[in-house]
């Protein structure tokens, strides 16, 4: 399966750019409350601003689905592609993201986890995760 | 209906509005009010009117809510009606997304990356909608035990209902076993917990009960209707797989009518996955929240069991057309012709809507002339 390559615009800009330096950032408001990269309006207090902040990149695996490539036999094992992860961060918001480096078996719901930027062949960087 | 190629999506909408016209036994100028519904090739939309030659409309527009579109539709249609704005709408579906030569599976294939949203699930891999069902069907997994071969009773129960409806694209029974063994599609939903794909138009002609009364077809009322749409957030504390807008919806749907739930006599869902049936129905009260597993496996979903539940093979084994095929299904049963595979109770009918990813859902309750 191809991972198209991913390519920031505008609004997504400081989390990619944050993401080449190896940081996770998430957004972030003045009363202590964490919210997912993709919020961009604060849901208590609509005009206020969200800020950008660094999350500490650790978190709990919530929910995976791997993906597996086809087989022409049914008694060959399917080859592994790639494990798409559902991941709760520490701080609070839920965030997609490649779960690499490890065997599908052995995952579990609450697995601890931690950020990793693999290098991208083209467009940016994007944060993925592994068991902490 | 089904693997019909070389037909524009315009096409098959005007003829589904006018078959639907002449069933009802109205002419196509009595029609003045029309709500369309694209599916994932956006193929229909205000330019149909002029292309089925309907003039003077007094109600138009394009809808979408993805899934739940059909029984929104109809739900406008029926406010419309209500206030006197429009007499006669026709609610059409239509979608071609079968092109000959090319896989099923590619009608549905990831869509371009956008956002942070897009791109996140891009990198993750989980771009596609079966993807991101399958994440929400391993939360349920993971909180309530829910099996595979509990999703697997699903599509086995809907390919006996298929077996009876000439219309259904697959027909052939399937064990739990050819479920267990279909490929992996996204784990752990196999091929055999995914909806077929379908070219093809259904249309659906509403107008107020007094008019339809002196109808060709027996009466199908509609007695109640709900929509909702929980906007899960992406935070610790998501109900995101766990419970949808079914479990608002549907008891706000049967308020409305004026009956319970075990009143319903046959129950329509909506089943783009094995997962989606079994959650709605754990939803909309039909089991305790959790065990949507045991009751999709006790044979509740099988033909001859207390409930008809998806009556014509469903999503998974008849045809795709989005909302409209529950309703297509829900509107013949009221009417009693479904022929092998009619309810012999059939006045309180249920009928489930559900768009994106659990994010949109709606609710009908159809009544039969004895309601």
């Amino acid at each position: 399966m191809n991972i198209p390559p991913i390519e920031r615009d505008e609004t997504s800009a400081p989390f990619f750019e944050a993401a080449a330096r190896q940081v996770l950032m998430l957004r972030y408001a003045a009363d202590g409350k964490w919210f997912s990269p993709e919020t961009e309006i604060d849901p208590v207090e609509p005009g206020r601003a969200l800020e950008w902040r660094p999350s500490a990149g650790r978190g709990i695996l919530v929910s995976w689905t791997v993906m597996w490539g086809r087989v022409d036999n049914t008694g060959q094992l399917p080859p592994l592609i790639s494990i798409g992860g559902l991941v709760e961060l520490d701080e609070g918001p839920w965030i997609l993201g490649r779960i690499v480096d490890v065997d599908p078996s052995i995952l579990s719901a609450g697995a601890p986890l931690r950020v990793v930027f693999p290098p991208a062949r083209s467009g940016d960087v994007v944060p993925a995760f592994t068991l902490a | 209906m089904g693997r019909i190629y070389g037909r524009s999506a315009s096409d098959l909408a005007a003829e589904a509005i006018r078959l639907a016209v002449t069933d009802a036994g109205l002419r196509m100028s009595d029609v003045d009010g029309l709500l369309t519904s694209s599916g994932v090739t956006r193929g229909i939309g205000m330019d149909l009117a002029k292309y089925a030659n309907l003039r003077g409309l007094r109600l138009q527009s394009d809808i979408n809510a993805f899934g739940a579109t059909a029984g929104a539709m109809v739900q406008y249609a029926a406010m419309a009606i209500s206030t006197g704005m429009a007499q006669v709408v026709a609610c059409v579906f239509a979608d071609v997304p079968l092109r000959g030569g090319t896989a099923a599976a590619d009608a549905y294939s990831s869509t371009p990356a956008r956002g942070i949203t897009g791109k996140l699930r891009a990198a993750a891999g989980v771009s596609s909608v079966a993807a991101r069902y399958a994440l929400a069907t391993r939360r349920h997994m993971i909180r309530f035990g829910t099996s595979s071969e509990q999703l697997g009773a699903v599509a086995v129960a809907a390919r006996k209902w298929a077996a009876l409806n000439p219309r259904a694209q697959f027909r052939d029974p399937i064990t739990i076993d050819d479920h267990q063994s279909s490929r992996w599609i996204a784990e752990p939903l196999h091929l055999l917990d995914c909806c077929l794909v379908s070219n093809g138009a259904i249309a659906v002609i509403v107008t107020s009960t007094e008019r339809a009364r002196d109808l060709a077809q027996p009466l199908v009322r509609l007695l109640g209707w709900a929509q909702a749409h929980p906007g899960e957030q992406n935070e610790q504390g998501s109900e995101f797989g766990i419970r949808s807008g079914a479990a608002e919806s549907g008891p706000a749907a049967l308020k409305m009518a004026g009956v319970v739930l075990s009143e319903v006599d046959v129950a329509e869902i909506y089943d783009c996955f094995t997962f989606t049936t079994l959650l709605t129905l754990e939803d909309y009260g039909f089991c305790a929240k959790g065990e949507g597993g045991a009751f999709v496996a006790s044979g509740a979903l099988e033909p001859g069991s207390a409930i008809p539940i998806n009556t014509g093979g469903g999503q998974l084994s008849s045809y795709y057309m989005w909302g409209m095929t529950p309703l297509s299904e829900a509107i013949m049963q009221t009417r009693g012709q479904t022929g092998e595979r009619q309810s012999a109770r059939h006045d309180i009918v249920l009928v489930s809507g559900n768009g994106g990813v659990l994010d949109h859902h709606s609710t009908l309750v159809l009544g039969s002339a004895a309601t």
